[in-house]
């Protein structure tokens, strides 16, 4: 290894580092929290100083988790769970690899008991031991060597992995990321009630996705509790396939519907303008109805022809809803005039303006217009979402509670039992683990009991 | 017949009551034995039966559904999480002495969410709530928080008892024991977020369209992580451990209780946990 590499080596096999760089990403994060984010930013922003604006768009703080800078954070992070997981893992090999042979006195030195057995058949004793390494609850060894003989269970040598379980973890949760930003999706898409659409608008404004079939919206229902919450939102949507049905789906809150990896979900509802049934009269005399959508003309019984050429939800942002109609008829040269759901409304309007001819109803007298009804549609409000990375994701999540598991509440422990014979019938207990010895002493403490109940006569020092 | 809300206020006196027999157990010198845990194991229990019976009345209701779905109701299952990790606690290091750290922090969940003027009636589920994830995300979040609010009492008694002479913490465990403490609730806390952040994201790509949008709340359990992950880190690097380590375990609760309520005061999707 160069001197470069050793450097590189040394820089990221630091536990330092590791924790810097998760100090530094939460900080990070943050500051996240505190700045608005896309669209929430693009929606603020407008409220702000442009110069200021100007120069947090420049430093990328309103896209901050989509930065090179969060990104090269979490491409160090990663470098270093490589590095430190390559670094170590050898000696974890080694340690859990090692074993110190059937018959090992050196872990006697120091047992945590010392007792005079009973006397009894070899065979019940070898019985009795296999009994007492088994409520230890490992694999169980033993080595008769005549004089001595030696009882050994063990389990947990996978304890020393867990730890590298749940860095590999991370590392595949970060690349169902990296998948899902790549090769993913996200798009939003309205549905009038009875109408059909076959492309959705994309996230990122500028790309439009053909689905290659199309979803009629038949019905969108939002049901409430009788004190105003919310109870169910759901949109049944038919799927076709030129023009022909497939299948019917119901989409709720909490109940998305999958095709083809595609996702829809059921995001939004709301109503629009969609057009208004006009009352029209010539002095005081009622000379027909129209019902009128946008861009529609229709020629009343005395040769008057009216068109809806615009519509508004709600005219300069407080006037409510408002009609652009074209008149034209006997007496009246081609004239256009707004009709305001909400005439008294008018009173607010600067007096620079009354005076257009457009909101003044005395340039098309003699002919009057009413608004009997306004129509308004429903439309569901569907997020569409496409996520290749999402089962890399969970496969990720899944190893993360595993390995917590073999890191935390998993330890390699082994018990031995050494019965000997100088004058009298002894014997010695030892235990060790890895970690945990709280715990050791726990299990160890079961099989005493059963030793002393089973084999032991009385302590010896 | 006795009502869910009755037992819950009741309840928060008690906790009080349970909190002082703690504290004179340690002016005593803890001649007062368990007696204080007994009252803290009733207690607790009392408390579980309060929550069974809200559940219960909700399906009396007509809404049927685990008593999880507003600020009142986590504070009333997180202050009881609090008491019976503590318990647990207790009943495996055999040592009283943290218990009067511990038990004000039920209380004054519980004070908050009966005094304050959050909406305390049992609500009918909004759609975003209606999932199975439901109950298992907020029992991982809110065991997870309550190890940790448990980590943060052992660091503050840590972090207090540097002058050995006084009295009253003659009897306090040693440093080496705290240490120890709130390396373990550190741990059992950073599984269960982890989890409540799994169970999140699961759900959140089913109710969300994506399970991880970068919401506050979400975000802010993502600093928590990132602050406890680093507490896990810095055991293993000498120098980091004792007075350091606790002070970092510190700022990771301060963490947790700025993503249970000071997230509210950020726009997001989680919105109808501040209700």
């Amino acid at each position: 290894m160069g001197y470069k590499e050793r450097d590189f080596w040394r820089f990221f096999r630091s536990v330092k580092l590791t924790i810097i760089l998760l100090v530094v990403m939460a900080i990070f994060a943050l500051i996240g929290t505190l700045i608005p984010q896309r669209e929430e930013a693009a929606r603020v922003v407008q409220f702000w100083n442009p110069k200021i604006m100007e120069i947090f768009f420049r430093l990328g703080l309103f896209d901050l988790y989509h930065s090179l800078v969060f990104r090269l954070l979490l491409l160090g992070l990663a470098i270093n769970i490589v590095v430190c997981s390559l670094d170590r893992l050898p000696k974890s090999i080694k340690l859990a690899t090692h074993s110190l042979g059937p018959a090992p006195d050196t872990v006697f030195e120091r047992p945590i008991v010392a007792l005079r057995a009973k006397e009894m058949e070899p065979k019940v004793f070898m019985e009795k031991l296999k009994k007492a390494l088994r409520l230890f609850g490992g694999k169980v060894q033993i080595a008769d060597l005549g004089n001595r003989i030696y009882g050994h269970s063990e389990y947990g040598r996978s304890s020393y992995f867990g730890v590298y379980v749940v860095h590999l973890s991370v590392l595949v949760i970060l690349i169902g990321g990296l998948i899902g930003s790549i090769w993913g999706f996200e798009g939003y898409v309205n549905i009038l009630e009875g109408d059909v659409i076959d492309t959705v608008e994309l996230r990122d404004g500028k790309s439009v996705l053909k689905l290659g079939y199309s979803i009629r919206c038949d019905e969108f229902r939002a049901d409430f509790y009788p004190n105003g919450t919310p109870k169910e939102f759901r949109s049944r949507l038919t799927i076709l396939n030129d023009g022909e049905e497939l299948f019917v789906r119901d989409v709720l809150v909490n109940h998305p519907m999958e095709i083809d990896g595609i996702r829809f979900y059921q995001a939004s509802y709301g109503t629009i303008l969609y057009g208004a049934i006009f009352r029209f009269l010539k002095g005081d005399q009622i000379i027909g109805e129209a019902e009128l959508k946008k861009e529609m003309q229709q020629t009343l019984p005395n040769g008057l022809k009216v068109e809806l050429k615009d519509l508004r939800e709600d005219f300069m942002g407080r006037l409510g809803p408002a009609f652009l109609l074209r008149l034209e008829g006997e007496g009246l040269d081609e004239k256009e005039i707004w009709v305001f759901k909400r005439p008294e409304l008018l009173k607010m309007i600067p007096q620079e303006m009354k005076a257009s001819p457009r909101l003044d109803p005395s340039t098309i007298l003699p002919y009057k217009v009413e608004l009997k009804e306004v129509i308004e549609r429903q439309y569901t409000g569907l997020q569409v979402s496409k996520d290749p990375g999402v089962n890399v994701v969970w496969i990720g999540c899944f190893m993360m509670i595993l390995g917590f598991f073999l890191t935390f509440f998993y330890s390699h422990r082994q018990l031995w039992i050494r019965l000997e014979w100088d004058k009298t019938p002894r014997l010695l207990v030892a235990a060790r683990t890895n970690r945990d010895h709280a715990g050791l002493e726990h299990r160890v403490s079961k099989v005493l009991d059963y030793i002393r109940r089973e084999i032991a006569e009385r302590e010896e020092i | 017949m006795i009502t869910s809300s009755q037992i819950l206020s009741v309840i928060t006196f008690v906790y009080f009551f349970v909190f002082l027999t703690y504290l004179v157990n340690q002016l005593v010198k803890e001649r007062l034995s368990y007696i204080p845990s007994i009252l803290l194991l009733l207690t607790t229990l009392i408390h579980g039966i309060g929550i069974s019976l809200r559940w219960k009345e909700s399906y009396e209701l007509g809404y049927g559904h685990a008593p999880f779905s507003t600020l009142y109701e986590s504070l009333i299952f997180y202050s009881w999480a609090i008491s019976a990790i503590y318990l647990l606690l207790e009943w495996r290091t055999k040592s009283t002495s943290l218990g009067v750290l511990v038990t004000p922090l039920p209380f004054l969940a519980l004070a908050y969410a009966s005094f304050s003027k959050m909406n305390k009636g049992i609500q009918p589920l909004i759609p975003a709530l209606k999932s199975n994830w439901l109950i298992a995300h907020v029992i991982t979040c809110f065991v997870g928080y309550a190890a940790f609010a448990i980590s943060f009492a052992s660091c503050i008694l840590y972090l207090l008892r540097k002058e050995e002479k006084n009295r009253i913490k003659s009897l306090i465990p040693s440093k080496e024991v705290l240490e120890e403490i709130n390396y373990n609730m550190v741990v059992i806390g950073f599984v269960s977020l982890s989890l409540g952040i799994i169970t999140g994201a699961i759900w959140a790509n089913v109710a969300w369209g994506s399970y991880w949008s970068w919401d506050p709340k979400e975000t802010w359990s993502l600093i928590t992580w990132l602050v406890y992950a680093s507490v896990l880190h810095a055991r293993l690097t000498r120098g980091w451990r004792g007075r350091k380590l606790a002070i970092l375990s510190i700022i990771g609760f301060c963490c947790v209780i700025f993503t249970y309520f000071g997230v509210n005061l950020l726009p997001g999707l989680h919105s109808y946990a501040t209700m």
